[in-house]
């Protein structure tokens, strides 16, 4: 709680120690929910995602993953707000998550560079691709009935665990290689190739904001490289 | 006698909500706020729909907002994509170039048509008479005489909104977004941006002197 930085409305424990199936190497995941806009951050083993209680509220109503995630397995660190119980009250459950699928698989033209661009942005890029095969994953296990958030469960569900290693390497590598298996991996589990037609990132973004807000989002976040700039600050823009 | 105006708030892309308040608001003399770009489907439209009006309505005046500013920052190369796509530009961009190819500021360059970029650029930052000053952003209360334009069309001054505040023109402003879809009128202060083109709130009209408000 110490190495948490104020100020917060709540904070929520979620991931594999909110579930009990954590192991000795895994990361501990806080949503701290902030008054205002805040950068996430990182304190040792704790990975701190910060929220207001607005974007958290429109993305109940929409039924998003992150939401569903904190309503069935968050454990309250601080919560005297009850903004836990709040985000259950307004969840809604979403028919299915094909919308979500077909958001993620039109991203692969994000992943479309090649090595010296990869290197100008390792990390952003490393992310991305991990982002994109673990929404996926949770989007189709959730299709099929998954009883948790828990990967290991996820991948059995769906016959992947050779994604267990995918994963660990581009995250842990942040290397060209990784990046490319996992890019290989996303085609293969999504059936779309990663390649951009448009001739610049800039130019597929404009295209896919008639139709895809993830893209765009995530488009923008590369863009950004290692500047400040997160989906919470496109979603509350100022008007 | 006092001259009857009709002050315009936000648009921002919506230009079935704008043709239609516009149908509703007798002859008198139109101020529009600014924010006619960005966000909302149809800028062009917004654009050509205004400069119409400029050739019908007696004198209007068209105020500049911080997305006009932008649009045309981002035109000359002052303003980035990812900036401007902060703004809300993208649909702006995507309704003038349509499938964008390469290069973007480029693209948006030539497919902006002059008149538009003319009419954008032509904006004024205030309207003032005896009685009133209307900006896109408002005045700075600390600094109530104050027109400069980084203050009355990019700036930010939330205290208007207090319930203590004492001015002495009243101020129309548009820029603050009234979530409630309603226009703010408190205090001499009047705030016409009800989310048109951004949370698919009305366009409104304030109509002066009678102190009205028409939403469509």
């Amino acid at each position: 709680m110490e190495a948490v930085r104020p100020p917060f409305k709540a904070l929520l424990l979620y991931g594999s120690h909110a579930r009990g199936d954590a192991q000795e190497t895994s990361d501990i995941d806080i949503l701290q929910v902030t008054p205002t806009h805040t950068e996430p951050y990182a304190v040792g083993r704790m990975n701190i995602t910060c929220y207001t209680l607005d974007q958290l509220l429109r993305l109940a109503r929409k039924g998003g993953l992150f939401v569903r995630h904190l309503v069935e397995e968050a454990l309250p660190l601080a919560d005297p707000h009850n903004v836990l119980g709040a985000l259950k009250s307004a969840y809604v459950h979403p028919l299915d998550y094909h919308a979500v699928k077909r958001e993620v698989y039109g991203c692969g033209p994000l992943l479309d560079v090649a090595g010296p661009q990869f290197k100008k942005n390792a990390d952003g890029l490393s992310s991305l691709v991990s982002y994109l095969i673990r929404t996926y994953l949770y989007a189709t296990a959730f299709d099929r009935r998954a009883k948790s958030f828990s990967m290991a469960h996820v991948l059995d569900l769906l016959g992947q665990q050779r994604a267990n290693n995918i994963l660990s390497n581009v995250r842990s590598q942040r290397s060209l290689a990784a990046f490319e298996a996992a890019r290989a991996f996303f085609e293969e589990l999504t059936g779309t190739i990663c390649q951009r037609k448009e001739g610049s990132l800039e130019a597929f973004i404009v295209n896919a904001s008639a139709h895809n807000e993830l893209a765009v989002i995530l488009g923008l976040r590369l863009l950004a490289g290692g500047r400040p700039f997160t989906y919470d600050a496109l979603l509350d823009v100022e008007f | 006698m006092v001259e009857k105006l009709a002050f315009i708030g936000d648009i921002h892309g919506d230009s079935v909500r704008l043709s239609a308040l516009l149908g509703n608001i007798d002859s008198r003399r139109l101020v529009f706020l600014g924010d006619y770009v960005d966000h909302g489907p149809n800028s062009p439209e917004v654009v050509e729909i205004l400069m119409a009006a400029a050739s019908r309505n007696n004198n209007p005046v068209f105020l500049f907002g911080n997305h006009e500013v932008a649009l045309l920052a981002f035109l000359s190369g002052k303003l980035s994509f990812l900036e401007y796509a902060w703004m809300g530009g993208l649909s702006t961009i995507r309704s003038y170039v349509g499938k964008a190819n390469d290069d973007v500021r480029s693209e948006l360059a030539a497919a902006i048509p002059a008149s538009h970029r003319e009419f954008l650029s032509s904006c004024k930052p205030f309207f003032e008479t005896d009685q009133l000053v209307a900006s896109h952003a408002g005045i700075n209360p600390a600094f109530p005489e104050s027109r400069e334009f980084e203050g009355i069309v990019l700036g930010r001054h939330p205290s208007i909104f207090d319930s203590d505040i004492k001015l002495n023109k009243l101020v129309i402003c548009g820029h603050y977004l009234q979530t409630t879809l309603r226009p703010f009128a408190e205090n001499g202060v009047y705030c016409l941006n009800t989310g048109c083109g951004t949370i698919e709130g009305p366009a409104t009209a304030l109509l002066y002197p009678e102190m009205t408000f028409l939403q469509a």
